[in-house]
């Protein structure tokens, strides 16, 4: 697997500048984001916090490469990818960012075991599957235990916790997060913020989205939102 | 915004790189896990298998069915076969050893070189004398004494009726007039050339009054040998004695016998492919069993069948013209169904296809993997369909022949539209795989999607009606041949209107949902649903309206066809059946109460010297037999055969059909020139053969005498079941009939055929076009099923009752089907006219234009339909609805 720069483990991961996205729906036109400027960098977790409808979804898609901004500009390490085309945004997506949906079960193939989805994540990056870093990435996140296991068999923490550690396998440079443990209990819900902070010195930048005072807590950067504008960020 | 090359990838990986990793390696055992896509792709894939096997097994059976009509009216003579030189019924050869030993070293040489030809050897046939001019082979029992002529083949006595003796008994077997007239009787002898024959049996002549007056089939083939032939040196015929070939040989001595050897295949049900390599492997045969040791003489083939398989071919040629683009129609209407079964694996699919593309794979990369999981069933259904196709095909088409390539041909055709079929599958369940996971929220729709390309349809369709105009729909030449642009014309035309109805219907749906919203909560939900999925809705429009459209058209084609070639054969043989008779000068024929007698006089002229050919009926019984129409005039016949009468005046009363206001006082019939005053003027009348040539219509007893020379031909005209009592009628009147005339033999010899079958098999297809808009829609409520019963289960804790949304259902499939069936029922209809009118069958014959038939089966067969898909869609939406618990949409359970 690839190994990156030590600039690139502690630099700058991706950023945004004067973000704004406008929806026009049913004839009326709708503000998601309005000025949004932020950092977010590697190694450590930024959270987007804010009520429903503050444009917390609408940053998480656009850094994911899922939508475009409006006005603005959104890079990637220090590339801008606002302009990239479609097919160049899906290899970004393939290889430079990591996604993780609300929904544990939803972040993984059912017919894969926990090995194997590790395995699969790696070839989608482009890599040769390391079984090193495979056995290495399980322990990391207590799963050595499971490796044999389809998600079907794994509780719902497990299966956030190896999502997590696909997202992060290749090492991308961002990994995002749509409310990762609103579906856990408080223990899983611990156990897979425990995890973004081992995770964090793989040299990803983490960029959640929620609503959960236990994430807030346990993060490094935090963008509040409100009306698409942002009202904090630290 | 320019596109800007990617920044930063490391390492970019291949496709190569995802076809090797699990998801789609395990694919094709993922079948078994998803029934439900499993299932539509089988069916769809069936669908699309029985629509591309039809043609190639239609087009192998109509050859069949082509050769089998041609040969139909005798296909005894069309059995290929060798004959010895005696054939030429000129020479009559004298033999240097006895018959009975040269014929066994002719018939080895000739059955040796049809073995080498590999053509199987049937019947050999004896006749002595070989010809009516030859020797003579005379029976005499006491002082009575016959000429006749022999005839030995192994299967003559099981094609007679036998009244005494025994098959199988050597000797010779007498017609029974002969029997009465030699007063021989079955265990008599006889003497046959001076040699004392025992009488085997008697069978009923084949001249007997029972036969209706027509020789059996089985005996067309030796017509010459049995019935009289017309003309004042034509010799007597002789009577037909039966007999073995020992017996035959024997009274031969030294001449030889006309032998003839037929290969082993029977014309009227061999397949077209086994008559044109048996004519083909016969030609030349005849020369190489005159050069076999010990044969002396010339051989030469009959092969009529050479001729009948090359028409055959030549009418499947025609019927490929006309039924590939119906065909193509088909199979790209049943790929838009495989392509739907691919949305609706990316359906059933969401949840991992969402997972994968927010992993960066592309449609691609999902498309191949929809293609990997579904290969299985898709394989199983496209065999399926090819297997049901070829199973029915026997049974469905012209013929029940079908040739021995014909099922690997279709099963190269399915085996292609399999191929185009996972592409389009692949390509849908990717495409829509992207939508899934990257289509952006509040997206527009694509401006090309705004832009009505259905008018291009519509412009090729106009072009099509334009063009058949300009040359017509239907040129003769070898055999019919249709345009294709007749099959094309409907079917472009009813996709772009199709297309664009269903565009402008949805046009104020805004307004819609507007007016939804002062409705009762089953009509707003119902409106509600339809308005909000519009581009949904608008496909579940077209895939009814569609499918419903082509059922009207091509069934109402196949009608009005059918109404028309029925129309205008009933026309030209006037009655249900015309006894047509030998007529004789000064002789007309008698019918009594069985028929009624009519003459025509086909070449009496006008004023001007134009043909106007003579109708002369018996006003009394006419009416009761002659095919009559509203349409043909203002007025009833009998009012009309009233006005008909004696002349009064020295003018005969007349009726002139055709003739607009031509003013005609007087025909001229050969030399006699009759005075008419026209009583009544009608567009078509029975017996009218051209719209060319007015008829005149005259009372057969206000005829003056006519010369001997008048062209004159007297018929009588029936019904079926009075065909035998005429003909008896005819007999005692002294005529003869010389042949029967009827609807079916019409269209027989007008080969008209290939029209029938054409819209037959559109017909056939457009059944198919059925049971895609039903696997369509099925399709559509399946696919909405997650959505639907997530929206039931939340609505009902908001207090929806399950009465107010069986409602909404009932209301909603009801919109989208019966708006479809009656958008379809509505187009079908308005494109048939014009079709109708450029396809005139034979514009020649009356009556002219086209008889258009909107099929009133179809129609019904749609409401029907329609009724029972709401029903039953509804009920099975309701069903599933009411099996998911609340809390398990509330939790995102699937």
């Amino acid at each position: 697997m690839s190994h990156r720069s030590e600039e690139a483990r502690t630099g700058i991961a991706a950023a945004c500048n004067d973000l704004t996205k406008v929806y026009e729906l049913a004839g009326t036109t709708v503000t998601g984001l309005d000025g949004v400027d932020k950092e977010f960098p590697a190694g450590r977790v930024t959270t987007v916090v804010g009520p429903s409808g503050s444009g917390k979804s609408s940053l998480l898609r656009i850094l994911a490469l899922v939508d475009r901004p409006s006005t603005g500009s959104v890079r990637i390490r220090r590339e801008e990818v606002g302009c990239v085309g479609i097919r160049g945004r899906r290899l970004l997506r393939r290889t430079e960012i990591g996604y993780l949906f609300q929904d544990p079960s939803a972040n993984l193939v059912a017919s894969l075991d926990a090995t194997e989805q590790l395995r699969f994540a790696a070839r989608v990056r482009g890599l040769r599957p390391d079984p090193a870093e495979v056995e290495r990435l399980l322990a990391l996140l207590g799963l050595e235990h499971r490796a044999r296991h389809l998600p079907a068999q794994l509780s719902g923490g497990e299966q956030q916790r190896l999502a997590v550690a696909c997202a992060v396998l290749g090492r991308p440079s961002i990994v995002i997060a749509d409310e990762p443990t609103a579906e856990l209990d408080s223990a899983s819900a611990d156990r897979v913020l425990a995890a973004f902070a081992d995770l964090g010195g793989e040299g990803v930048a983490f960029v959640l989205s929620s609503h959960d005072p236990r994430v807030v807590e346990r993060t490094d950067h935090l963008l509040r939102l409100d009306r698409g504008r942002p009202v904090e960020s630290w | 915004m320019a596109r800007r090359r990617v920044p930063g990838v490391r390492r970019r990986p291949g496709p190569l790189h995802l076809l090797l990793s699990r998801p789609w390696v395990r694919a094709p055992l993922a079948a078994a896990g998803q029934p439900g896509a499993s299932a539509a792709v089988l069916v769809a894939t069936a669908v699309l298998g029985i629509a591309a096997a039809t043609a190639p097994l239609f087009l192998s059976s109509a050859a069949s069915g082509a050769l089998h009509r041609a040969v139909a009216t005798c296909p005894d003579s069309y059995t290929p076969g060798v004959t010895n030189r005696s054939a030429d019924n000129v020479v009559d050869y004298t033999l240097s050893q006895p018959a009975v030993e040269y014929a066994g070293i002719e018939d080895g040489a000739v059955r040796g070189v049809l073995a080498q030809r590999g053509v199987p050897v049937g019947e050999r046939v004896l006749v002595l004398p070989a010809d009516r001019t030859g020797g003579f082979v005379t029976v005499a029992a006491g002082r009575n004494q016959a000429s006749v002529t022999a005839f030995a083949s192994a299967s003559a006595l099981s094609k007679v009726v036998v009244l005494r003796g025994h098959p199988g008994d050597p000797g010779l077997w007498l017609p029974d007039k002969l029997a009465r007239r030699l007063g021989a009787d079955a265990g008599d002898t006889v003497l046959a050339r001076g040699r004392p024959v025992p009488v085997a049996g008697v069978y009923r002549g084949l001249d007997d009054p029972s036969y209706g007056g027509e020789l059996p089939v089985a005996w067309c083939r030796w017509s010459a040998l049995i019935l009289p032939t017309i003309g004042d040196r034509a010799p007597a015929v002789r009577p037909l004695v039966l007999t073995d070939d020992r017996t035959l040989l024997t009274l031969a001595g030294y001449d030889e016998p006309w032998t003839t050897w037929s290969a082993a295949i029977d014309p009227a049900t061999a397949r077209a492919g086994d008559a044109t390599a048996i004519a083909a492997a016969i030609t030349g045969a005849g020369a190489d069993v005159f050069s076999a040791p010990g044969v002396v003489g010339a051989y030469s083939e009959t092969n009529a069948l050479a001729g009948a398989a090359a028409r055959a071919l030549q009418v499947r040629a025609a019927l490929a013209d006309a039924t590939q683009p119906a065909a193509l129609a088909a199979v790209l209407v049943a790929l838009l169904l495989v392509a739907a079964a691919g949305g609706y694996w990316a359906e059933r699919r969401a949840g991992e296809v969402r997972l994968l593309a927010a992993r960066g794979i592309g449609p691609p990369g999902l498309g191949g993997k929809a293609v990997l999981e579904m290969i299985g069933p898709a394989v199983a259904g496209t065999l399926l369909g090819w297997a049901a196709t070829l199973a029915a095909a026997p049974h469905l088409g012209p013929s029940s022949q079908l040739d021995d390539g014909a099922g690997g041909r279709a099963l190269r055709t399915v085996a292609v539209a399999l191929l185009a079929g996972l592409v389009a599958l692949g390509a849908v369940a990717g495409l829509r795989g992207r939508s899934t996971g990257e289509r952006p929220i509040g997206l527009r729709r694509s401006g090309w999607l705004l832009v009505p390309w259905e008018l291009l349809l519509v412009g090729v369709a106009l072009w099509s009606y334009l063009r058949l105009r300009e040359r017509g729909a239907v040129s003769s030449g070898e055999s019919v041949r249709i345009d294709p642009l007749v099959v094309a014309l409907p079917l472009l035309a009813l996709a772009g209107l199709t297309v664009l109805v269903v565009r402008l219907a949805l046009l104020p749906a805004g307004r819609l949902q507007a007016l939804g919203g002062r409705l009762p909560v089953p009509g707003f939900l119902a409106v509600r649903r339809l308005v909000a999925a519009r581009t949904v809705s608008a496909g579940v429009l077209v895939a009814v309206a569609l499918p419903v459209g082509v059922l009207v058209v091509c069934a109402s084609l196949s009608a009005s066809v059918q109404a028309t070639v029925d129309t205008k054969t009933a026309t030209y043989v006037g009655a249900p059946v015309a006894l047509r008779t030998d007529a004789k000068p000064g002789v007309f024929a008698a019918a009594g109460p069985a028929g009624t007698p009519v003459s025509l006089l086909p070449e009496a002229l006008d004023t001007f010297s134009h043909e106007l050919p003579v109708l002369a009926v018996d006003p009394a019984g006419f009416a009761r037999y002659a095919y009559w129409q509203g349409g043909f005039a203002g007025e009833s016949l009998p009012d009309l055969l009233a006005r008909l009468g004696p002349a009064q005046d020295g003018s005969v009363p007349a009726i002139l059909a055709g003739g607009g206001d031509a003013q005609v006082d007087h025909v001229l019939l050969e030399a006699l020139v009759l005075r008419v005053h026209v009583v009544a003027r009608v567009t078509t009348f029975p017996g009218m053969r051209s719209v060319a040539a007015p008829l005149l219509v005259v009372d057969r007893h206000a005829l003056p005498a006519l010369g001997p020379y008048t062209a004159r031909s007297e018929e009588v005209w029936t019904r079926p079941a009075d065909a035998l009592a005429a003909t008896r009628a005819v007999e005692s009147a002294g005529l003869r009939v010389t042949g029967q005339v009827n609807q079916d033999s019409v269209v027989r010899n007008t080969d008209l055929f290939p029209l029938t079958w054409t819209f037959g098999y559109v017909q056939a297809l457009a059944a198919l076009a059925g049971v895609i808009g039903v696997t369509a829609l099925l399709l559509y409520l399946a696919a909405r099923q997650r959505s639907r019963t997530a929206a039931y289960a939340l609505s009902r804790r908001m207090g929806l009752t399950r009465r107010a949304h069986v409602t909404s259902l009932l209301v909603e499939l009801a919109i989208a089907v019966g708006l479809g069936a009656a958008a379809g029922v509505a187009l079908a209809r308005l494109v048939l006219a014009p079709v109708v009118r450029v396809l005139d069958l034979e514009p020649g014959r009356p009556p002219y234009p086209s008889v258009l038939v909107v099929s009133t089966g179809a129609v019904l067969a749609v409401l029907a339909g329609a009724v029972a898909l709401v029903l039953l869609g509804t009920l099975a939406t309701q069903v599933v609805a009411d099996r998911v618990r609340p809390a398990d949409v509330l939790r995102g359970v699937e």
